[in-house]
């Protein structure tokens, strides 16, 4: 156990071990924010009253600044770390370790996140709340927030073990991970949010599993959720992280065996 | 330099490191040439396969070294994977300590020390400690141990200047230092050497050498080193291993390998004159020009002692010593005949 706490201190130092990245970072986050509340300040002026798809602007607004949060706050660099390390043939280093090669990374990447978090959507959502009409929530709905948080944090580990792990299958990861960033932007909700898609593609999202990255914390922090629903969706939820445990465990067996017939 | 000792019961003779009949094949695709033969690839890919190691046996005790050597594509690198069970051999088994890989795999990998020359495993980012702190806490190494340890191990590798710089700033010869220092910290009973000398310059490549030959005296590792720089193999190994297509075509001792396969002592003298005798052994190139061979130094004494009587006064002398490099060219030439690769005759 201390050795993967270990490993989240060090995810978290390497990044902090450049003083441009974490410029950078800030620049990214401020722009990523900013770029975001602009937008939707100009649709949503002049709408006082008025509700689009069931939302008020300061709803609508809050709902992306939140999905942005929570998005920086559970995504990791997971993917992109296993990627290059079967790539590069580095993952043999992780094999001779005597710990699971797969919780060690995932260590090392919620280090990396904590990272992009304390300097980055922390600093910058906190810098941006005043510019922000952000509509509160009530402590009765922190539990079902908090439950399907930890649900995402979940599943966004098996999404980006499994896109990561494709790498041992093809030579342009690059590709495999667009894809994957491109979806989870905009079956999330990170983009716009789900009920602002057109029916077909809404109801595509709420049963992706992408939908339970962000949509589904952010929607039970505005209390939209009525009980039924909440219960769905976190049947949904687990549902999904079911066939993803099962899917990453094959896919690592699998991998296993062609890597090693490869030779490594 | 301070001698290391590990905390481990393993007496001297009794092997640590056991290969019994291990086989590996690997799977290789051939492709058709051109692009239709690529096109034709996408629907019906050739697939054949490749024996990487064929009944592989192998025996390494506490304090020994065991140096492979053999050609690139040899094997060397498969076996070191297999025993670090980054592979899984197809047939046979490897124990180390008695313990097998695949039943208990973390108890099988605390007891390897992996060095790979071409592929550091050193945090790039970080100061070396970080990694040391890592394998003290992933290694299960108790604090008194892990202090006292790495004191010596920055004594014995001179480290004290770089235990706290980044890892990207180290130059390669003190990366290779850390890194060797880095899996000597959870007290290995085997330590794995990949071509650990590889790019590095005479100095450093002489510095690692001898702090590994203190190293292999002081501690009870049992080695494996795989290197293509013969000085390595001479200096550390206590015995040798040559590898070619996957199997063992050699295993003895360096001495053996240069008896089996050298070329012996040959000298070349420059006379004022000679006598033209015959001596067995000896050919007179000219007049005062004599080349000779002799298998073994009993030989070549004769051959010197007879000199005087055959030439009036000797201008040069020229003795070539048999190596081992010489032996392992014959080695290799014998097994892909019509390939002249030694420089002799």
């Amino acid at each position: 156990m201390s050795g993967y706490l270990r490993l989240v201190s060090i995810g978290y130092r390497r990044r902090l071990a450049y003083r441009g990245g974490v410029f950078s970072l800030i620049w990214l986050y401020a722009l990523t924010f900013g770029v975001m509340i602009c937008f939707w300040r100009f649709i949503g002026a002049g709408t006082e009253g008025e509700t689009m798809r069931g939302f008020t602007y300061p709803e609508t607004i809050t709902y992306l600044f939140l999905a942005v949060l929570i998005r920086n706050f559970v995504n990791s660099d997971l993917d992109i770390r296993l990627a290059t390390k079967i790539s590069s043939g580095a993952f043999a280093g992780d094999l001779i370790l005597p710990l699971n090669p797969i919780l060690g990374n995932v260590a090392e990447s919620i280090g990396t996140s904590l990272y992009m978090f304390t300097w980055g959507s922390l600093p910058i959502g906190a810098a941006l709340m005043p510019f922000v009409p952000l509509v509160g929530t009530t402590l009765a709905r922190l539990p079902a927030f908090a439950g399907t948080l930890v649900m995402a944090a979940a599943m966004n580990i098996y999404i980006n073990y499994i896109a990561g792990l494709m790498s041992v299958w093809t030579r342009r990861i690059a590709g495999v991970l667009a894809l994957k960033a491109c979806l989870t932007l905009v079956l999330s909700g990170t983009l716009v949010p789900i009920a602002f898609l057109p029916d077909w593609a809404a109801s595509l999202a709420r049963w992706s599993p992408f939908a339970s990255l962000t949509h589904v914390p952010v929607l039970s922090y505005l209390g939209k959720l009525s009980a039924g629903d909440l219960t769905a969706a976190l049947a949904v939820q687990l549902a999904w992280m079911l066939v993803l445990h099962v899917l990453a465990a094959g896919l690592w067996s699998k991998a296993r065996k062609r890597y090693a017939a490869y030779g490594g | 330099m301070t001698p290391l000792s590990y905390p481990l019961e393993v007496h001297m003779g009794e092997s640590v490191v056991s290969v019994t009949a291990v086989s590996k094949q690997y799977v290789r695709v051939r492709r058709r040439p051109g692009v239709a033969g690529a096109m034709v690839d996408i629907f019906a890919p050739r697939v054949e396969r490749i024996q990487a190691l064929a009944n592989i046996d192998l025996q390494v005790s506490a304090g020994h070294c065991l140096g492979l050597l053999g050609p690139n594509g040899a094997g060397k690198s498969t076996l070191i994977k297999l025993i670090a069970a980054i592979l899984v051999p197809d047939a046979g088994a490897i124990r180390i300590q008695g313990l097998l890989p695949a039943t208990d795999r973390h108890a099988y990998l605390r007891q390897i020390g992996v060095v790979f020359g071409q592929r550091s495993r050193l945090i790039w980012d970080l100061p070396v400690r970080d990694v040391l702190e890592l394998f003290r806490m992933l290694y299960r190494v108790d604090p008194e141990s892990y202090r006292a340890r790495v004191e010596r191990l920055v004594n014995c590798f001179d480290l004290a200047d770089l235990i706290d710089v980044p890892v990207r700033q180290l130059s390669l010869g003190q990366k290779m230092r850390c890194e060797i220092a880095a899996v000597l910290v959870p007290g290995p009973s085997v330590l794995l050497l990949d071509e650990p000398t590889v790019g590095l310059d005479l100095r450093a490549q002489y510095a690692l050498r001898s702090m590994l030959s203190e190293l292999k005296r002081s501690a009870d590792v049992a080695m494996l080193i795989s290197s293509h720089e013969l000085h390595d193999i001479e200096q550390l190994a206590d015995s040798i291993v040559v590898m070619d297509k996957g199997r063992v075509v050699f295993h003895g001792d360096g001495e053996q390998l240069i008896q089996t396969y050298g070329t012996g002592y040959r000298v070349r003298v420059v006379a004022e004159g000679g006598t033209l005798a015959a001596h067995p052994g000896v050919e007179w190139l000219s007049a005062n020009e004599l080349q000779a061979e002799a298998q073994d130094t009993r030989t070549l004494t004769a051959l010197l002692q007879w000199l005087p009587t055959a030439c009036s006064a000797i201008v040069d002398v020229h003795v070539t010593v048999p190596s081992l490099e010489d032996a392992l060219l014959k080695l290799y030439e014998g097994r892909c005949p019509g390939e002249r690769l030694s420089p002799s005759s």
